[in-house]
């Protein structure tokens, strides 16, 4: 009888409560091993600088898994569920790391191969240095409209036979020096020098002489070859010169442009 | 998300629904078990057969499993496979790459050390 009245105030949704929350206290008390583990491995990673800040994408994917996770440890009693979830979890968590050291390992190979350019460029430039060049012509002012540095087709021919000369002595270092007078500012002049170097400098790569055998520089007004007080000692001052390098390249370490 | 909060909210009927749907309500997980290809197949780009055989090989059978838990109507098992494989095959490609990237900054070092030691001869 006493059994019978007990159950009397009991109604369908709490015959329910009483076995959700005995689906709920089935897995409750016993912690669940994997989902701990994920739970460390995402803390660990998510307290990690490097993974932080390379690989957040990752993590922040990781984190919505062990979330679920969270969720189904708490609201079910389906252990393979959890488990699932929390290998996932730990799985999304090794990615991070990997995308993270990937990240980082690029970045060092990035700053290595710069230190690398930087290191040839300047052993190119000491080889150049350590040559000794002669001047084997001196291209006048018809090369160029005054205050230009575009070639005219005029000038282009004096620099045919420089071509033929380099195509056939293939080890030839070439140093092309623009000049000007000295009428207009200095910084003007050293700019338009420049140019006019570059633009020689151009026609010969334009011509087939590899780029690694030219140097190109403006001189600006201060090395005149004669007066700038008169009209003639100008025009003789308005010049490109090309040097070549007396020697052949066989002494060059054969570091020399390798790879470039 | 569906929270006990939720579920007592709902009311009974509800919940028992839901319980109902859980236990029978499942596709075949298609669109998973394609995914797991993919995934499997960029980790194989990515050199994982080289660099990570062994997490390459259980995401293979893993969905492996998955299509056959499939074929036997166990579609929640298959899902969970194949969700599985596609984790260890991302896994393994990541994993590859850092590998291979990690090489190619050795040899870096190691090229940038002889063109220091070249140079300063």
């Amino acid at each position: 009888m006493r059994l019978q009245i007990s159950f009397q105030p009991l109604s369908l949704s709490g015959i329910f409560i009483v076995f959700l929350s005995m689906l709920i206290s089935a897995c409750s008390p016993t912690p669940n091993k994997n989902l701990e583990r994920a739970r460390a491995d995402y803390q660990q990673a998510a307290n990690d600088p490097a993974v932080k800040s390379n690989a957040s994408a990752d993590l922040f994917e990781a984190e919505k898994t062990l979330i679920s996770a969270e969720d189904a440890w708490e609201d079910d009693d389906d252990s393979d569920e959890v488990d699932h979830l929390a290998y996932i979890t730990s799985r999304k968590v090794d990615l991070a790391r990997a995308t993270a050291s990937e990240a980082a390992s690029k970045k060092t190979f990035e700053e290595l191969s710069a230190q690398k350019d930087q290191i040839r460029l300047q052993a190119r430039d000491a080889e150049i240095a350590k040559l000794k060049f002669k001047e084997v012509m001196t291209l006048g002012d018809v090369l160029f409209d005054t205050g230009g540095s575009n070639l005219k087709s005029g000038g282009v021919q004096q620099l045919y036979p420089l071509v033929d000369y380099l195509k056939h002595n293939d080890k030839t270092m070439v140093r092309i020096e623009g000049h000007t007078d000295s009428r207009g500012s200095s910084g003007y002049n050293l700019n338009l020098s420049q140019m006019r170097a570059e633009a020689v400098r151009n026609f010969l790569i334009t011509s087939g002489i590899s780029p690694q055998r030219i140097s190109a520089e403006g001189m600006g007004e201060g090395s005149p070859v004669a007066s700038n007080s008169t009209s003639a000692g100008r025009q003789q001052n308005r010049r490109v010169a090309v040097l070549i390098s007396e020697s052949p390249q066989t002494t060059a370490p054969s570091s020399f442009g390798r790879g470039m | 998300m569906f929270t006990i909060k939720t579920f007592l909210r709902l009311g009974p009927s509800a919940a028992l629904i839901s319980l109902l749907l859980v236990g029978c309500a499942s596709e075949p997980p298609k669109e998973l078990l394609s995914q797991a290809d993919v995934a499997i197949q960029n980790a194989e780009r990515s050199g994982a057969a080289q660099y990570e055989p062994e997490l390459l090989s259980s995401a293979r059978t893993k969905l492996d499993r998955a299509h056959k838990q499939v074929d036997d109507d166990e579609n929640e098992e298959g899902a969970r496979l194949a969700e599985e494989a596609i984790a260890e095959a991302n896994l393994a490609n990541a994993k590859a790459k850092a590998v291979k990237q990690a090489n190619e900054t050795d040899e870096m070092k190691k090229a940038i050390e002889a063109l220091k030691q070249e140079t300063s001869r």
